[in-house]
């Protein structure tokens, strides 16, 4: 690791780290708009100016950019002296002669970069006395709101939806002063991806629709860790809720799965969570409708519940009545998928796609069935042309110049699919569903170092899932990865259900977790008991309906298509809190698990297979510092306000059972294991950029193990 | 819809280039030739053709003082603000053409005669201030000199 001096002190940096990105990682002061950490430098801001030095008795120095030069080892960098300091200075006066200082109604406002970068350089009177150049926004569509006065020409938008997402409806037009970031003409972005300009850009220009229908400044969210329920990936994010209504759900980085981006089914598919809650009694207030005799009733799981939901129903009708409602062709494939991963488990993470050089994809329209592993592709492809970038000696993070250097497309991505995909322009080779050729395919596969093979069990072809196995099998080095319908289809799949069509009595009655059943299932099954958090048509034909909490405000373990666990926190809890789902089964069973620690532990020594996650989640009982995580910002306002027309008396807040985070402003704001933390925040920094100082990877534990012959 | 004659230009561009794309600012000079400015559709014809978005291209389009998005009259005055012909009268010339025709920077007459565009230096600037009627120089102009210039 090479040592650099700033300002005379010595900072160990990584290699090939530019001088930005080394010192803001260090926590220092550097202002900066342009660049990113996934997007590279291309220094067309001029705010991260230092002064560069010779030597040690170099006074005068010379002004750099620190983000297009490299970090090499013993070199000198002065972000205190006087001339870069006043330099950044113009910089952002230049800046702020258009900007429109509306912070007070603007969505950025308290989260934004730009105001962080201004307070930085100290610029705080305006000289400027002529007229601001004002722009017409553009309607673009009911996600993103567009605020183009704002924009401070760092041109990071275009360069991500363009240049990392493929997107093509978005564009710098015009030049200079009126330079604009839109579309050709107004109408809703087509990325799959469009959600991260609300964090990439780093002013108000593009904000988040759905939460300025129902605006909150960021200090005055309660956010916890969570996990995306809306595919098999399991991406990390972090879910915003006030007054009982979860807002947004922005970006939580997790190295290994999203990095910094979500797709916009991710970020934006959240709203169901504030429908209608379905009511729910104690157990003791209700007459149990169905036969007393549990283990005469079968349990229906749900790959959309969480494993302790799924296991406390299991435990609660037995084995032999526990039941998957997936029709008999999915629920073979979901075995026969986890029969495969059994014989190999080593699995690739969306970073393994991101980094593999050899992709293969078999039957799976990624950007429909997992969208950030089409991102990763994208991602990938970039990363082999920084890596023939690097032979001319061009640094990874210097963007432009790896773009200019490099035109060719990579030969990575292998595809079997008939139908087109948006991914078909990145593809090298191609064959159809019937993959008859396959053969002429192994010699590449099995000389490449790290290939992926993708399948999933989306066209439910059980000849693709064969295939995956039969290549894996030729190539030992290749890594599988396989997309499932669900968050946690994978975790039922552990618990080993069995499949509802081999059910022999038909009529019998029921429990199910899952929401929607499919006629013929319902067509099999008696009266039955549904839990479930919302109303739905179900939930009215069911002999007695329990309202559960929905993801947002439980607390519980998914597993993701790669083995891997992860838990997900309760965001907040309504003013009529609804039990878990495991705790309603609890009392049905009359079971005595006291917190999910303990429904986990009887899990682990039943299914040793969970154990290792068990053994490193947090407990209930952990603290830091002996203080219990807070959910909500130091400074979250209303505390004692916003319930005033109910009661004068402070509410006490609810002490969370099953994890270590507090729904109060009280408790642990530091550092804290990244498993825990649900928003970043450095003094000086209070936008999504202050993650780049802080050193996050939550990582969750990879499950899966070779079965023992 | 491109007219048969801008397609067999377009495509006589087209064999200079080894992506089709790269023909884009040709293409946009022939339509712009044949239909004076380069209207919302008159891109997206050119777009489709080259397959790319209209977003791209207009990116593109808009990048360029030259290639004109909006209606332009038949003479488009380019008027040069840079430094030397500022300093040798700029303002005043610009003045007396805003006087004469009745409009401002980037305006064009009820007539459709006109448009008034600025540029940066022509290259003249021994004879500045300066001047460009369409590809016509004109230049050592004069409040006196330049009305009969657009008179004539
Ligand atoms: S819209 Fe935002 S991201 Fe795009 S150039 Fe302007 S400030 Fe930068
Ligand atoms: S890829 Fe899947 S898990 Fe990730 S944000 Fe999108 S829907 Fe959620
Ligand atoms: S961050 Fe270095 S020039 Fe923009
Ligand atoms: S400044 Fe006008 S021609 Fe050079």
């Amino acid at each position: 690791m090479p040592t650099i001096f700033i300002d005379n002190k010595p900072y160990e940096v990584k290699e090939g780290q530019n001088v930005l990105h080394a010192a803001v990682s260090h926590g220092l002061n550097l202002p900066y708009f342009c660049w990113h950490p996934a997007l590279g430098s291309v220094g067309s801001c001029r705010q991260c100016a230092v002064q560069c030095f010779k030597d040690e008795n170099d006074t005068q120095g010379r002004m750099v950019m620190s983000c297009m030069t490299p970090a090499t080892e013993g070199s000198r960098f002065s972000i205190e002296h006087p001339n870069a300091k006043s330099f950044r200075a113009d910089v952002i006066e230049w800046m702020m002669i258009n900007h429109p200082h509306d912070c007070p109604v603007c969505d950025e406002g308290g989260e934004c970069h730009l105001q962080d970068m201004t307070v930085m350089t100290g610029h705080n009177k305006r000289r400027y006395r002529f007229k601001k150049r004002t722009f017409k926004n553009q309607n673009l569509g009911p996600n993103i709101h567009h605020e183009m006065n704002r924009c401070i020409t760092c041109y990071r938008c275009v360069r991500f939806y363009r240049d990392v997402a493929g997107g093509e409806d978005l564009h710098a037009f015009s030049s200079a002063d009126n330079a604009y970031f839109g579309r050709f003409e107004d109408g809703a972005l087509e990325s799959e991806f469009s959600g991260n300009l609300v964090e990439v850009c780093p002013t108000g220009v593009f904000t988040d629709k759905i939460f300025r229908a129902s605006y909150t400044r960021k200090w005055d969210l309660q956010t916890a860790p969570s996990i995306c329920q809306q595919c098999s990936l399991g991406c990390n994010m972090s879910p915003g809720e006030r007054l009982g209504k979860i807002r947004r759900i922005q970006n939580r980085f997790n190295p290994d799965i999203n990095g910094y981006f979500l797709c916009d089914k991710g970020r934006f598919g959240h709203q169901w969570v504030n429908n209608t809650p379905l009511p729910t009694k104690p157990i003791s207030e209700i007459t149990w409708p169905l036969n007393d005799d549990k283990s005469q009733v079968i349990g229906i799981a749900s790959p959309k519940a969480s494993l302790e939901a799924n296991y406390a129903l299991r435990k609660l009708v037995g084995a032999e009545n526990f039941y998957d409602a997936q029709p008999k062709g999915d629920y073979l494939l979901a075995e026969r998928v986890l029969e495969i991963l059994e014989q190999y488990p080593e699995t690739a993470s969306v970073e393994d796609v991101r980094q593999a050089d050899l992709v293969l994809v078999l039957g799976e329209d990624l950007t429909k069935t997992a969208p950030m592993l089409a991102l990763a592709i994208r991602q990938n492809l970039y990363r082999h042309w920084q890596e023939k970038a690097d032979k001319s000696k061009i640094p990874a993070w210097d963007d432009l110049a790896v773009r200019n250097a490099e035109h060719e497309l990579p030969d990575v991505l292998y595809m079997v699919h008939n139908a087109p995909t948006k991914l078909d322009g990145l593809v090298s080779q191609r064959m159809s569903l019937d993959f008859e050729q396959i053969s002429d395919w192994i010699p590449r596969i099995r000389a490449a170092k790290n290939p992926v093979i993708i399948a999933g069990t989306s066209l439910k072809s059980r000849p693709l899932i064969d295939l995956s196995k039969e290549l894996r099998a030729l190539a030992p080095q290749a890594k599988l990865c396989y997309v499932l319908p669900e968050v946690n289809s994978m975790g039922l799949a552990l618990l080993k259900p069995k499949s509802l069509s081999d059910l022999k009595s038909p009529g019998v009655e029921a429990i199910s977790l899952e929401p929607s059943l499919k006629s013929d299932v319902m067509a099999k099954v008696g009266d039955f008991a549904l839990i479930d958090a919302f109303e739905s048509e179900l939930s009215k034909r069911a002999a007695i309906a329990f309202g559960c909490a929905s993801f947002a405000e439980s607390t519980g373990t998914v597993i993701n298509n790669e083995g891997r666990a992860q838990r997900y926190y309760s965001v907040f809890e309504r003013e009529n809190k609804r039990p878990e789902s495991w705790r309603i089964l609890r009392d049905l069973g009359g079971f005595s698990w006291q917190n999910i620690d303990e429904l986990c532990g009887d899990m682990g020594r039943e299914f040793p297979v969970f154990e290792p996650f068990f053994a490193k989640a947090h407990h209930a009982d952990f603290r830091v510092h002996g203080e219990r995580i807070s959910r909500q910002t130091l400074v979250a306002s209303g505390r004692t306000a916003v319930n005033t027309h109910l009661s004068m008396h402070e509410p006490t807040p609810r002490v969370d059972q099953d994890s270590p985070l507090a729904y109060s402003m009280e408790g642990y704001h530091g550092d804290m294991p990244p498993d825990l933390a649900s928003s970043y925040w450095r003094p000086g920094w209070n936008s999504v950029q202050a993650l780049n100082a802080l050193s996050h990877a939550p990582s969750g534990v990879k499950l899966l193990r070779r079965r023992s012959v | 819809m491109l007219s048969a004659e801008e397609k067999q230009e377009i495509e006589h561009e087209l064999t200079k280039f080894p992506i089709r794309k790269s023909a884009c600012l040709e293409a946009l000079m022939i339509i712009q030739k044949h239909r004076d400015y380069v209207s919302d559709d008159g891109l997206k014809d050119v777009a489709d053709y080259l397959g790319m978005s209209a977003t791209e291209l207009d990116g593109i389009a808009t990048f360029y003082n030259l290639i004109y998005r909006k209606p332009v009259g038949k003479k488009v005055i380019r008027i040069c603000d840079s430094v030397s012909c500022f300093i040798m009268g700029y303002e005043q010339i610009r003045s007396k053409i805003q006087e004469e025709l009745g409009i401002k920077l980037g305006e064009t007459t009820p007539d459709q005669e006109f448009t008034l565009l600025p540029t940066p230096c022509l290259g003249t600037c021994d004879k500045a201030p300066a001047l460009m009627i369409n590809d016509e120089l004109h230049r050592n102009l004069n409040p006196n000199n330049v009305v009969q210039i657009l008179r004539k």
